[in-house]
């Protein structure tokens, strides 16, 4: 950035309304430019003066505040972990919690809902049948399908059905 | 010297015409005694009391589950069975006079009763013996003993396959099945029942038959099953889809009786065939998934252009698919192929 862009900029600088990529511009050349800087020291403490001077309420200088945002800046995390970081948080994040537990759920019931709606037989059940349309009379016949029979009796009583 | 050559000739071949003659007559015998002892060996427990205990063993392909059960039998048609084992059914028993059935379990305090006459046809009647010999050839074997007792043994070979479909062994003195064998298509045997031990006759007390709740003890009725009916074309009317039919069956089979039943919740129509000695059933419904298999994994079985599976269940194979919103399940001791086969029959 060259000292008279910078110039044009430190007003709007100071005031905290250039855009972040702008902002930083800024910020880097009057780290590096002695009359640039003076410059926007000049205007923080016109600023300041004029706040003072009309402002009911006392604030934060804004030579403080300038001072503060501008270490913050400094200290500024990698591109990528920013972005993850503005994933995350509560107020982009709590929404898509909330949509992926709805798809999540709406999922599940309706796969169980299928299930419950189209009955199945057992496979036993129709053994069973099988077994009771040709069993003989011969005791070898009977004692194996009359075992497995009498079984059905059993598991349906515990089941809880007569 | 011609004629003493051709008085040598005449004489070999008059006895190769009486060997022949001997043989023909001494097979023709032996297989009128296999027709006999095969017909006595069906019939016999309704002239035949006895006490014993019988171990069966039901083989699966890759398993295997057995019963050891004590029978009493008073002729003609009283049975009394009291498990043993499996450990799930010890101390249960059955008291059955071929068309009620009783079921105790004492340790529930409970009986259950069942009407087989409605839905068991095969309990009240012996195998049809002209039927089985359509299809099957009766051999005698050889003379042998089973639990102490003489008896013969006697092969059932499909005249389709020439295959052995079963062998008994039948006491020699009152023609009770001793043992008996079934065998799969490919040969491996299915099932297997022996006695092993056996007191033939003896005075059983007819109160041991009696069909009565013990006092403390609940009657509950029993699972149902479907009433067998041999009116097919009647079954028709009684459902509520139309229900198909093989239009190629195995060597042998035909169609037998059918029923109309419920399995958890879905109306089945169930069409029985047979060949005599071999059965299988066609199970049809709609609007239901293919049946659930609780103890094993099913195995893919191409039926046509179709794909369905099958598993063996309580030494039945079971294979299912679905089709144009109807579902097909046969039950049978029947090789895959076999279900292919009939499946892609399906019309």
């Amino acid at each position: 950035m060259t000292c008279a862009k910078c110039r044009e900029l430190i007003i709007d600088y100071t005031h905290g309304e250039l855009d972040a990529a702008t902002d930083a511009g800024v910020f880097e050349h009057i780290q590096t430019c002695a009359v640039c800087k003076a410059e926007w020291q000049a205007e923080t403490a016109l600023t300041e003066t004029l706040r003072t001077a009309y402002a009911e309420d006392r604030e934060m200088p804004t030579a403080v505040l300038a001072v503060v945002r501008q270490t913050v800046r400094s200290e500024r995390a990698p591109a990528w972990l920013g972005s993850m970081r503005a994933w995350l948080r509560p107020a982009v994040l709590a929404p898509v919690a909330a949509v992926v537990l709805l798809i999540a759920g709406v999922t599940r019931y309706g796969q169980q809902h299928t299930v419950q709606n189209i009955p199945q037989p057992s496979a036993e059940s129709l053994v069973r049948q099988h077994l009771v349309q040709t069993m003989g009379s011969q005791a070898h016949d009977r004692a194996y399908s009359e075992y497995l029979l009498t079984t059905a009796n059993d598991v349906q009583s515990n089941a809880g059905n007569p | 010297m011609r004629a003493i050559r051709s008085g040598r000739r005449a004489a070999w071949g008059g006895a190769f015409g009486v060997l022949l003659l001997l043989s023909i007559c001494l097979g023709a015998a032996r297989a009128d005694d296999a027709r006999s002892l095969f017909h006595d060996a069906l019939v016999s427990d309704d002239s035949v009391s006895y006490s014993g205990t019988i171990t069966t063993v039901i083989y699966d392909h890759d398993s295997a589950e057995a019963t050891v059960a004590r029978i009493d039998h008073k002729a003609p048609h009283s049975w009394r069975i009291w498990y043993i084992a499996p450990s799930d059914a010890y101390g249960r028993m059955v008291v059955s006079n071929e068309s009620l059935t009783y079921q105790y379990e004492p340790e529930q305090n409970r009986v259950y009763k069942n009407d087989w006459s409605e839905s068991a046809p095969g309990v009240a009647q012996a195998l049809d013996l002209d039927r089985v010999e359509q299809n099957y050839s009766v051999e005698l074997g050889a003379a042998t003993t089973v639990a102490g007792r003489n008896a013969r043994t006697v092969s059932l070979i499909s005249k389709h396959t020439g295959s052995l479909v079963e062998r008994l062994w039948v006491d020699s003195a009152t023609k009770l099945i001793l043992r008996r064998e079934d065998y799969h298509a490919d040969g491996s045997i299915a099932t297997k029942s022996s006695f092993d031990n056996i007191r033939i006759g003896g005075s059983l007390p007819a109160d041991l038959f009696k069909l009565a709740v013990p006092s403390g003890m609940t009657l509950l009725p029993g699972a149902e099953y479907g009433r067998s009916t041999s009116d097919v074309v009647g079954l028709q009317g009684a459902t509520k889809f139309h229900f198909a039919a093989p239009a190629a069956l195995p060597y042998g089979f035909k169609l037998e009786n059918g029923s109309t039943s419920s399995h958890d919740g879905v109306d089945t129509v169930q069409l029985v065939y047979g060949d005599g000695l071999r059965s299988f059933s066609l199970f049809e419904y709609t609007n239901a998934s293919m049946p659930r298999f609780s103890r094993v994994s099913p195995k893919p079985l191409a039926i046509g252009s179709l794909t369905g599976e099958y598993a063996d269940v309580a030494g039945e194979t079971l294979a299912s698919w679905n089709t144009s919103g109807l579902v097909f399940t046969i039950v049978g001791d029947l090789a895959p192929r076999e279900i292919s086969k009939i499946g892609a029959a399906i019309k």
